[in-house]
């Protein structure tokens, strides 16, 4: 099996077996176009810094078997289920910043289900909340201004006949 | 499913409440104009500074609001009805992405069709297809006060159901502020038949079906008040309904202040005598006229504080 090196953002070369990082489509892809010859090359991930790339990796590692995700289902029959596997939900155990570093990592090297799955785990720490209880956990500030809040009152009285 | 249909004839018709629909106001600008600049000019700063996107000494660049409204959709599209809620409430920016997304609103809508064989075309709001809505109503009957959503079921396989499904509520919530109000009543996106059930050649047990209109049967909304409670009543309960055109834009707030306000004017003419229980059971009932004699009801009820 080929490996194959990734550069993160911060310079570190991390050595990943080819079908691994396959699991990105933009590995994938850029594979493709050069070829697939890129053992002497480390490729550059300049969006991802080696602490993420190296979540991200662990996450392919454990997927690399999974079958390819449907091709792009009919979003409306998509079912909106926020289960998470055991595995994953261990996985994305971390902190909130590493949480959405991976998100977006996942959303840059496009790995659709390690983004599906960050996305459930995000939706799991909103679900059962308060509007005040999901602004403490994600630090939000209130920024609907009083005269905003004013307006959506307004917005919502009864019209008087 | 509501276990409320019921055959009934059709005996009188009354003042549509749309014709008391107010001015529908301009939506909210979005605000996410005023984040995305937010997010910029960090970006920005970073690039004068020369840091790099993935440096982790920027710890305050990773946050919920500071990721693509994309992904921020994403995640709001995993979230229930109920969630959708609270969640509209956090921060301009997700209400606006909950109010004027499709995707986003298309969840406040069912995808498939309800009703017994889902011979119904119609798409109803998730507050009256999966909840009731309640009004309480002024000392003098001339306004409504609070308006919430309660679970239509409170125990066994049914509770369970809805908890599966993500329709589950605890209690009460207030709605009297939500801007889903403003959600049309209808749903504005295309509901779907599911394969297998009821079709005009095979149509299902106990309804006929009328020159092939099958697929197009959203016919007319009607709207049935009553003072009777509980999950079924009698045509001599009905003291009002009024009729909606099939293709009806009417919000939810239109679709309520109409109904109460028709009601309470009733009330103050001395045209209805109260009933001893103070609790008035508005029903919504949407007719489908291509299945003979079939009705499916979705309930509005409103309370009246005694005087």
């Amino acid at each position: 099996m080929s490996t194959i090196k990734l550069l993160s953002s911060d310079n570190a070369e991390l050595a990943v077996d080819k079908e691994v990082a396959e699991r990105s489509i933009l590995i994938k892809n850029m594979l493709e176009d050069v070829g697939g010859d890129m053992s002497d090359q480390a490729i550059p991930i300049p969006n991802v810094n080696e602490a993420v790339l190296r979540k991200v990796i662990e996450w392919c590692e454990h997927h690399k078997s999974d079958p390819p995700p449907p091709a792009d289902e009919d979003s409306d029959s998509r079912k909106k289920s926020t289960d998470i596997e055991e595995w994953d939900q261990k996985f994305m155990q971390v902190d909130q910043e590493m949480l959405f570093e991976i998100i977006l990592a996942a959303n840059y090297l496009d790995i659709k289900p390690l983004l599906d799955v960050g996305c459930k785990t995000v939706a799991n720490m909103i679900k059962g909340k308060s509007p005040e209880e999901i602004r403490k956990t994600f630090n939000i500030q209130n920024d609907f201004t009083p005269e905003e809040e004013d307006q959506i009152r307004r917005e919502n009285e009864w019209a008087e006949e | 499913m509501p276990p409320k249909s019921k055959i009934k004839s059709k005996t009188r018709a009354t003042k549509v409440p749309a014709s008391r629909k107010k001015a529908s106001r301009a939506t909210n600008t979005p605000k996410t104009a005023q984040t995305r600049t937010g997010s910029r000019s960090k970006r920005a700063k970073r690039a004068k500074e020369g840091v790099a996107p993935g440096d982790r000494s920027e710890t305050t660049q990773y946050t919920i609001l500071g990721l693509p409204t994309e992904i921020q959709v994403e995640i709001l599209s995993c979230l229930t009805v109920a969630d959708q809620l609270a969640a509209c409430e956090v921060c301009p920016l997700w209400k606006a992405l909950l109010l004027q997304t499709p995707c986003l609103q298309r969840l406040r809508y069912p995808t498939y069709s309800p009703g017994p064989g889902n011979t119904n075309k119609v798409g109803i709001h998730h507050f009256l297809q999966q909840w009731d809505i309640v009004c309480t109503l002024d000392y003098h009957f001339d306004s409504i006060e609070r308006i919430f959503v309660k679970p239509r079921y409170f125990r066994g396989d049914a509770k369970e159901e809805m908890q599966n499904r993500g329709y589950w509520l605890e209690d009460q919530v207030d709605i009297t502020d939500s801007p889903f109000l403003n959600d049309r009543l209808l749903s504005p996106f295309e509901i779907r038949i599911p394969e297998g059930t009821a079709t005009a050649d095979k149509p299902h047990k106990g309804f006929t079906f009328e020159n092939n209109k099958f697929n197009n049967c959203r016919s007319r909304l009607e709207v049935v008040t009553t003072f009777e409670s509980g999950n079924y009543w009698r045509n001599d309960d009905v003291i009002s309904e009024s009729n909606f055109e099939q293709n009806s834009d009417l919000t939810l707030r239109e679709i309520i202040d109409g109904t109460v306000q028709d009601l309470c004017w009733k009330i103050n003419a001395g045209e209805l005598e109260l009933p001893s229980k103070e609790q008035l059971h508005l029903y919504f009932e949407v007719v489908d006229q291509t299945v003979k004699g079939f009705g499916w009801g979705y309930g509005l009820y409103a309370t009246a504080r005694s005087r």
